[in-house]
């Protein structure tokens, strides 16, 4: 069974259609990137596929089971962890009390929150040095990885990622993505990756889909595709 | 003469902090105004009045009345706030507004239209003297009740999951959830604080005026708004200096003000008010500031 | 003549003249005084109501200080108006050059209107760029300070006291007369050019912005117009009631107000219309029904404050279920106009 199915999504904002169709999948295991220009529609899936966007047609599988419906709360506590475009991480809170924040389903368990948080320390390192610095104040790679880790808190089986590149330098996107195949490398997290930023989502990625103005213009294994695409055409069309 | 004008800035301000507090709750979370706020008070004043004729101690007529406030509290949000909360925050003031006038004229209708006696103990006005300041024991009383119900609520705010919570939801609401954090157990807990604080407020409140009628709730209201608005919409911290703040305002402007200037107090009061939304809108003390209506 | 028939207004205007002159006609028929004394009042809400929905309905901002200007008006124009013995009964301490001021009635009121649309202008520019909180708490303020002001500028206003001795001009005839005009330039404003711009700001004002639709100065303007006629419809108010105080300004006839907007929908000069007839009509009903049960042997206790309860408990129901109000879009004239072309096209 797969993991993730979407099918026949559709999103629009009064008369602005984001996703006319969109039909994927994501197997277990597997890290999978939803890539195109912006504006594409790829943000608006994944809001979607999280329970954020209201504005949402079709149907949304999660190992089977319907989410289409479902508030962010429960797709959380189902296993499904979101981190938005903006890493949208508290910065008047510490780095410490964010991580706390994203294993609050955890939180009757301090084993857990403890052993995890022990666990995210060990992946970014800075983290722990900042663990009582205000959020606000950290760089932009350093929040992202504090998104990433404080999504991981829940002990998640499957990841959203919106556009983690946006926004920094293309060391620290090196950097990230090093983090992100630590990530794979460790664990068994299932990730659904959107990212302007191709090259490097191929990088990483098992699997692609192309958006192009709310539709699936290509898809397959990212081996088969990265050399043989011709990317101006695919992000903008003929 | 300088040390009588600290005490009682000190206990004005203590009470306009505790209102104020009670405000920015909600105003830092949802991002919206409860219009329904002031007549918490109105709530703890009629049930102390209802009580007042039982055997029952006061200490928990009080304890009951206050549990009126986070009561009605609860109820605002829930017949008030949730049925409009998508649409605007026009919409949620016109029915915050209505449940406040439904609220004060419940007590019109099925109770009445005079001032009715509630219930207080007599030596809190006593007046005890130290340090050449003269003051009623219910201002000491004030104090103390505020700073231990502001430690209190700053270490719940601190160290909780649910204070945690609440701060993250005044930050990013949206974002909150997608962390798991039920959106309606953050909400509904910021509601039921914020009628606790009323409800300690009006004790307070209520140990001067020693009376109730339907509009008591407007001044309350009032001073809160003032009060938040000075010190800074969003913060916690800014909610209660802005009450001390005013209190200083509102005292200063007693002792040094002639009367015929005095009368337009609210005026000039209201002015500032209308002057720290054009030119500094964070509040004087402004604090975290960030949050968009989510 | 084609052009008029045309034009978006005529249909809704026409509508409204005929439904103006049937309530005068039913009024004479019925000739009671308490009947022509709400219906006189009726048409001052109307104006009241198409007045803020010009600036409310079209900008989406919620204009607290509403009634404040209205009182403004009644002030200024009973001022001006009641007679140079009065003043020196009611207002002992008025300034010497107001003293021996007493012009024509209805020329004060038209000046109190006109000068209530030069202080909106005054006070309300620098607000006219806050949005969402700040604006409405700013003008929740403004409400305020206009109150105090009132209530304690006494040598002017008779501070909180009864301000008396105004002289009873306003007939039947002439609030209706007003109302009507106060139609035609709801109506007007809806339809024009700046009408318009103005309901792009209220939808997106920065795409709105970027069409070149001065946003700041496109609300001012609606206020102006709406504070004008607020101020009208307090002289009107004032000559009518002949005697009122600061009480009646406040935030009881703000709710009051915002509530007939809200019922009859705020998009629509229609709706503002029709949500004036009915909340007020209703109104009355109420308060008759308070009335008359405290007579009947059934009820012991007074039910005053029923009114008020039933109204926010419907204006509740309102926002929840239709929160655009009962004309959320489409001006009567709109529909009307409609099916005449459709039954002249049979």
């Amino acid at each position: 069974m797969k993991m993730l199915e979407v099918k026949n999504l559709k999103v629009n904002y009064n008369q602005v259609i984001a996703v006319k169709k969109v039909d994927l999948y994501v197997d277990k295991g597997e890290t999978v990137a939803l890539l195109g220009a912006n504006g594409a529609g790829k943000s608006s899936t994944l809001l979607a596929i999280a329970g954020i966007s209201n504005k949402a047609s079709g149907e949304v599988l999660f190992s089977g089971k319907n989410i289409s419906k479902l508030v962010p709360e429960k797709i959380l506590s189902l296993g499904i962890a979101t981190i938005p475009e903006n890493r949208d991480i508290f910065p008047d809170l510490t780095v410490k009390e964010n991580l706390i924040l994203g294993g609050y389903i955890h939180r009757k368990n301090s084993k857990i929150v403890k052993q995890t948080m022990t666990s995210i320390y060990e992946l970014f390192s800075i983290l722990y040095e900042r663990k009582n610095q205000i959020a606000g104040t950290l760089s932009g790679g350093e929040q992202q990885m504090l998104a990433i880790g404080r999504a991981l808190m829940s002990t998640p089986k499957m990841l959203l990622l919106d556009e983690p590149s946006l926004g920094l330098a293309p060391t620290l996107i090196e950097k990230i993505y090093e983090h992100i195949e630590k990530l794979k490398q460790n664990t068994d997290l299932t990730i659904l990756l959107v990212e302007q930023h191709a090259i490097k989502a191929l990088s990483i990625a098992d699997r692609v889909y192309f958006l192009r103005l709310g539709e699936i213009v290509l898809s397959g294994k990212a081996i088969d595709i990265k050399d043989k695409i011709d990317f101006k055409k695919i992000y903008f069309g003929d | 003469m300088i040390l009588q004008f600290i005490f009682d800035v000190l206990s004005l301000g203590s009470l306009y902090a505790l209102f104020a507090l009670g405000l920015v709750l909600i105003f830092g979370i949802l991002k919206l105004v409860n219009f329904a706020y002031g007549e918490l008070v109105l709530v703890f004043g009629y049930s102390m009045f209802l009580l007042g004729d039982t055997p029952v101690p006061w200490f928990f007529m009080t304890l009951i009345a206050i549990l009126m406030s986070v009561l009605i509290s609860i109820s605002t949000d829930y017949i008030a706030f949730r049925p409009v909360r998508e649409k605007s925050i026009t919409a949620v003031l016109i029915t915050s507004f209505a449940f406040a006038t439904i609220l004060q004229n419940a007590a019109l209708l099925l109770i009445s239209p005079r001032p009715k006696n509630v219930p207080m103990p007599s030596f809190f006005s006593d007046s005890i003297q130290f340090l050449g300041v003269i003051t009623p024991v219910r201002n000491i009383i004030s104090i103390i009740v505020t700073f231990i119900c502001l430690f209190i609520f700053y270490q719940f705010m601190k160290r909780s999951h649910i204070g945690l919570a609440m701060r993250a939801a005044a930050t990013n609401f949206n974002m909150t959830r997608m962390l798991g954090i039920p959106a309606n157990l953050v909400i509904t807990s910021a509601f039921a604080i914020s009628g606790l604080l009323a409800g300690i407020g009006a004790t307070l409140w209520m140990s001067k005026l020693a009376n109730v009628f339907p509009g008591i709730g407007l001044e309350p209201l009032l001073i809160a708004f003032i009060a938040t608005v000075i010190g800074g919409m969003r913060s916690v911290q800014g909610a209660v200096f802005g009450g001390f703040i005013l209190a200083f305002i509102d005292i200063g402007f007693n002792y040094l003000l002639p009367q015929d200037i005095l009368k337009f107090r609210d005026a000039f009061t209201f002015t500032f008010v209308i002057l720290i939304l054009l030119i500094r809108p964070q509040g004087l003390i402004g604090g975290p500031a960030t949050g968009i209506r989510t | 003549m084609i052009k008029l028939i045309n034009n978006d207004n005529f249909y809704s205007i026409t509508f409204f003249l005929v439904l103006f002159l049937i309530i005068y006609l039913v009024n004479s028929f019925v000739g009671s005084t308490i009947f022509e004394r709400i219906v006189t009042i009726l048409f001052v809400y109307i104006i009241l109501a198409v007045g803020l929905q010009i600036f409310m309905g079209n900008s989406g901002i919620l204009f607290f200080a509403y009634i404040g200007f209205m009182s403004i008006g009644a002030y200024s124009s009973g001022l001006l108006s009641m007679p140079v013995k009065m003043k020196g009964f009611v207002l002992r301490d008025l300034y010497p050059f107001l003293q021996t001021i007493s012009i024509d009635p209805i020329i004060a009121i038209i000046i109190g209107g006109l000068f209530t649309a030069i202080i909106a202008a005054i006070l309300t520019l620098p607000l006219m760029r806050l949005k969402d909180a700040a604006a409405v708490i700013t003008s929740f303020a403004l409400l305020m300070v206009i109150h105090s002001i009132i209530v304690g500028w006494s040598a002017v206003t008779n501070g909180p006291r009864t301000f008396f001795g105004i002289p009873k001009v306003t007939t039947l005839e002439l609030a209706m007369i007003f109302s009507f005009v106060a139609v035609i330039i709801g109506f007007i404003f809806k339809n024009s050019h700046l009408g318009l711009l103005l309901r792009a700001t209220r939808d997106n004002d920065i795409a709105a912005d970027s069409i070149g639709a001065n946003t700041v100065y496109l609300r001012w303007f609606a206020v102006i117009i709406s504070a004008f006629l607020a101020g009208i419809a307090g002289g009107l108010w004032g000559h009518f009631i002949t005697s009122f105080s600061p009480k009646s300004f406040y935030l009881k006839e703000t709710f009051l107000i915002i509530s007939m907007i809200v019922i009859g929908g705020s998009y629509t000069v229609t709706g503002s219309i029709f949500g004036a007839i009915l909340v007020y009509v209703g109104h009355e009903g109420l308060r008759w029904v308070e009335k008359v049960m405290k007579f009947s042997d059934y009820i012991t206790f007074e039910l005053v404050g029923l009114t008020e309860v039933v109204l926010a408990i419907i204006m509740i129901i309102f926002l929840i279920t239709k929160p655009k109000g009962l004309f959320a879009f489409r001006e009567i004239g709109d529909t009307i106009k409609k099916k005449i072309i459709k039954i002249s096209r049979t």
